[in-house]
């Protein structure tokens, strides 16, 4: 893959992730209650939990403009969507009750993880996007 | 507040903020339930929120 087809892929990604984090966790906690959302009767979290993906998708529309200006927050997108799918994965797996996020958030979340870590560079890239964010 | 000042401050502020999310969210839920944990019993939730703001380690 070019670096330029690798940009433009994470670019996509990056839009597409975002506004289902800001759209999507909420509606599919609503259609597919068994998949995306966790325990029985009224949380107090998941409505939190809303809230940071949300903003978290907001600024994930703001990276892809220049995903390589980005990178910490890229980064903190993978670790945290593979943290978060661990713990749920655990919980799903030992509550008999939550089985049905095994098809739900828990594969969507490690997916988030893949496309963007394979996407993102590592170390230092000098591609014309960083190079205007220097001049800038 | 000079520029390197500022910076030494942004610096300390960082690494307390991410010392107090990967260590305090949890314990503070254990010592103080009424201040930093919500609801009644058992929630998945929790341990979700815990392990997200662990992640957010300061780059300082």
């Amino acid at each position: 893959m070019s670096d330029a087809n690798r940009l433009l892929f994470l670019r996509i990604a990056l839009i597409i992730i975002g506004l289902t984090f800001i759209f999507g966790i909420y509606t599919l906690g609503v259609l597919w209650p068994s998949g995306w959302t966790w325990g029985q009767g009224h949380s107090h979290y998941l409505m939190m939990i809303i809230g940071v993906y949300a903003t978290l998708g907001v600024f994930l529309l703001i990276a892809a403009r220049n995903p390589y200006a980005h990178k910490s927050l890229i980064w903190f997108t993978v670790w945290s969507s593979v943290v978060h799918a661990a713990i749920m994965g655990v919980q799903a797996l030992s509550d008999p009750a939550e089985r049905g996020h095994l098809v739900g958030d828990v594969p969507a979340l490690i997916l988030v993880a893949i496309v963007l870590a394979v996407l993102t560079p590592r170390g230092l890239h000098t591609l014309e996007s960083d190079r205007r964010t220097v001049a800038a | 507040m000079s520029d390197a000042n500022r910076l030494l401050f942004l610096r300390i502020a960082l690494i307390v903020i991410g010392l107090t999310f990967i260590f305090g969210i949890y314990t503070l839920g254990v010592l103080w339930p009424s201040g930093w944990t919500w609801g009644q019993g058992h929630s998945h939730y929790l341990m979700m929120i815990i392990g997200v703001y662990r992640l957010r380690i300061p780059t300082s």
